[in-house]
């Protein structure tokens, strides 16, 4: 894997020629530097009367905190999509997959090269922010002063996960999607607390830091276990996503996620999300909705988070499969070793995400589901893994069959999410509605509501009244026929 | 002669369009493989699947015995493309485009250099050198595109439509040029409309239809191919005369006869004692004849005579 600084990568040296090279890049850092000198000295004239210039330093150091989140966010991310929209609307992107270039240099290059003024910036406001740390706090003290800078290695890490995310997200289609907009969505969750609900997010995106600097005024120490966890994390992400991007930029054709690196990212998202559950606590905020913290819901949440990543690597063996068998009817000469069915990835990624989960919560994780009295407890896990193999068995039957006629199966997941995740439980509360609305709150759910994998997981982890089994029974059912379906397929 | 390139079964689709259903093709050292063809006929799929741009459902492609594939930058390394579009970053200057295909090909930056000198000289853009990329005229880019394709001495190069935006002068010079890289022992195929030029620096022709190459074969081979024996004959009459056609009534053998005012001309046997005795009757006939000569196989009366009636 080519580890090459940035002026020795093709495409990093090649985006920064584009944006400038040096003398543009220095040119905007000393403006930015100046600028922010000049503001600063003349609010602080403007300012002298009311207020102390330590706090005037404290003032300006959340402000360059704040646009430096967003330079490292926004900025460095939209100019990574631009740049690889830019290879694909020129067709450069041909020219350097016909080069020597690796798809590990090519990721690097695209890393590097667009976000090369975003680096710039990023030293100006580390260096101002310092500086402005040391007039706030104690002339002298060490904490003060690293203060800022632990900041700015969180912010790098975060950086690492969004630029690695759009590098591959860009690559995968063609320059047009921009995860800009996701992280926004987030940002405003994080806020709101919501993402508690899923343990595992709010550990990769920035909820820790968010509630840890709420909660501490002194600022973060390296010893903040959710932090570093958090951080951790992340560059495991980053680093999936960058092997991912590397693999998807040899050719449009070619799966991201195809083989082992599926199955990587799935143990990867069960290990932060059983971390999240069980090794970084959960801050009680005030006013916060209780079921942002209750263990049930963690559960339902990550097990729905778990299996929609498992598809990933179902979906890419289907595919695979219906590839094969196509070119093994088309090319007699062809000596392609036949991929793993979809059914051997189904177990594989089962065991990986479950087993992760097990591993480690260990004995907690019989704290993580209300104990029911018509089952045993781990009855109701065996029911949890149960749904969660059938969904991806059912996804799997019907991604294989399609994809045997068409590549494009987006619509298939969706429509599978809607009629086989959604619309039974719907449909079961409308039943339940219609009949019977006086006792609807007292009732327990029909197995319409366990037909559906969702459900099984709500009645498994939860003490509402449902037929499990039953539902379960409907499910296999749904599982075989898109097993048969899938031995229908066209070769 | 090492072969260089093997393109074997090759079978390209896009979506239920079969663009290539059977592609082969094997090209040694020095070979200049001309294609040929109408608008459709697969000539750029067929090298931007050599290339490795476009995912084949069958076959393979190897290049110097490395088969072709996502991934294989040695065997991609080797192949140089240049597409009718060229693609290119506008806002670079030239030297500064060639440099960054010299790092993205790890050839050494002072060879680098050299190549680029060496390049920007064989095709007339040394004076443009600082010049933007975007300030290019047409013509200038094809060149600069043929630059970048030849920077990292490939061992096949495949150069699609290169000489459409050239000048007359410069077609002559880029004739020369593909010439000495022949010479050089690359492999190259060049897909154009320019029959004439083909006939002149190629090797070998390949003409395409549907997908399929309807003939392969030296140039010789194919301007002589499916003549039969046969040769084309131009006459001009010193003058209009009436009722022309009757004096050829009778003639067996004679085929394809088109009149043309005092310009006629047909097909008949390609033999000198035959042509005596066809002038001789027509003489005979009291034909006020001024200019009677065969015309010379070429590549364009081959060309049609495949019955391709489209040309691009």
């Amino acid at each position: 894997m080519a580890a090459e600084p940035i002026i020795l990568n093709p495409i990093g040296w090649g985006q920064f020629r584009l944006l400038g090279g040096w003398r543009r890049t220095l040119g905007i850092a000393g403006a930015y530097a100046g600028g922010s000198l000049l503001i600063m000295i003349l609010l602080y004239r403007a300012m002298r009367a009311e207020t102390t210039l330590a706090n005037f330093a404290r003032g300006s150091l959340t402000f360059f905190l704040l646009i430096q989140s967003a330079i490292l966010v926004f900025v460095g991310t939209n100019a990574v999509k631009r740049a690889i929209l830019r290879d694909f609307t020129t067709d450069m992107i041909s020219s350097h997959r016909l080069t020597a270039m690796s798809g590990y240099t090519a990721a690097l290059g695209y890393l590097t090269g667009p976000t090369s003024q975003c680096i710039a910036l990023t030293f100006v406001n580390w260096l101002i922010c310092t500086i402005l740390a040391g007039i706030a706090g104690t002339p002298g003290s060490i904490t003060d002063l690293l203060g800022p800078t632990m900041l700015f290695v969180i912010m790098g890490f975060l950086a690492a996960f969004c630029w690695s995310l759009q590098v591959l997200m860009a690559l995968n289609t063609r320059g047009r999607i921009s995860v800009v907009g996701a992280f926004v969505v987030l940002g405003v969750l994080s806020n709101l607390d919501v993402l508690w609900t899923l343990p595992g997010l709010a550990l990769v995106v920035p909820t820790y830091l968010v509630s840890t600097l709420r909660r501490s005024s002194s600022g973060i120490t390296p010893n903040d276990l959710p932090v570093i966890t958090s951080m951790a994390a992340q560059l495991a992400l980053s680093f999936t996503f960058f092997l991912a991007a590397a693999r998807k930029y040899r050719r449009d054709d070619v799966a991201a996620f195809s083989g082992a690196l599926g199955y990587c990212l799935v143990a990867l998202c069960a290990l932060i999300a059983a971390v999240g559950m069980a090794r970084v606590p959960t801050p009680q905020i005030p006013f916060a909705p209780p079921i942002f913290y209750s263990n049930s819901v963690h559960s339902i949440a990550t097990l729905i988070a778990l299996a929609l990543i498992a598809i990933l690597p179902v979906a890419n063996a289907a595919r695979a499969s219906a590839e094969w068998g196509r070119r093994k009817v088309k090319d007699a000469m062809f000596k392609g070793r036949r991929p793993r069915s979809f059914v051997e990835a189904v177990a594989i990624s089962v065991i990986l995400a479950l087993g992760i989960l097990l591993l480690v919560l260990g004995k907690s994780s019989l704290a993580m589901i209300e104990h029911r009295k018509d089952m045993m407890p781990h009855e109701q896990m065996v029911y949890c893994a149960v749904a969660f193999a059938l969904s991806l068995l059912t996804i799997g039957g019907l991604l294989r069959y399609v994809y045997s006629a068409s590549g494009k199966v987006g619509w298939v997941i969706v429509l599978y999410l809607v009629f086989a995740w959604c619309i039974p439980m719907f449909a079961d509360f409308s039943l339940d509605a219609l009949t019977n609305p006086a006792a609807m709150t007292e009732s327990g759910r029909s197995m319409l509501f366990t037909s559906s994998p969702v459900g099984a997981w709500i009645a498994s982890c939860t003490l509402l009244e449902a037929p499990v089994p039953q539902g379960l029974m409907i499910q296999a059912l749904l599982a075989a026929g898109s097993l048969w379906l899938a031995s229908r397929a066209k070769r | 002669m090492s072969i260089v390139l093997e393109a074997e079964h090759v079978r390209v689709e896009y979506g239920s369009f079969v663009a290539l259903p059977d592609f082969q093709l094997s090209l040694s050292a020095g070979n200049l493989l001309g294609l040929i063809g109408p608008n459709g006929a697969g000539k750029t799929t067929s090298l931007k699947a050599i290339a490795g741009l476009l995912p084949m459902t069958a076959g393979r492609v190897r290049v110097l015995g490395e088969t072709v594939e996502p991934g294989n930058t040695s065997a991609l390394s080797r192949i140089g493309f240049a597409p009718d579009t060229p693609p290119m970053y506008d806002e670079m200057t030239v030297e500064d485009f060639l440099r960054f295909i010299g790092r993205a090909y790890r050839v050494g930056r002072e060879m680098t250099e050299e190549r680029i000198d060496y390049w920007l000289e064989q095709l007339w853009l040394s004076d443009r050198r600082t010049s933007k990329v975007k300030a290019l005229s047409r013509g200038m880019k094809q060149r600069l595109t043929v630059a970048r394709t030849l920077l990292p001495d490939p061992a096949l190069v495949l150069l699609d439509e290169p000489a459409a935006g050239l000048d007359p002068a410069g077609r002559v010079q880029f004739r020369k040029m593909l010439g000495s890289l022949r010479d050089s022992g690359k492999a190259l195929i060049v897909s154009s409309h320019i029959l004439a030029d083909l006939h002149e620096y190629c090797t070998h022709i390949g003409i395409m239809e549907g997908g399929k190459l309807r003939q392969l074969g030296t140039v010789a081979q194919v301007v002589h191919s499916q003549a039969e024996n046969r040769c084309l004959y131009e006459i001009t009459l010193a003058r209009m005369v009436p009722d022309v056609q009757t004096a050829f009534g009778d003639m067996v053998g004679l085929t394809k006869l088109d009149i043309q005012g005092r310009q006629i001309s047909f097909e008949y046997e390609h033999d000198d004692e035959a042509a005596a005795a066809i002038l001789s009757k027509l003489l005979a006939a009291g034909l006020p004849i001024a200019r009677f000569a065969p015309v010379d196989h070429d590549l364009e009366q081959a060309y049609l005579r495949t019955g391709i009636k489209q040309v691009d």
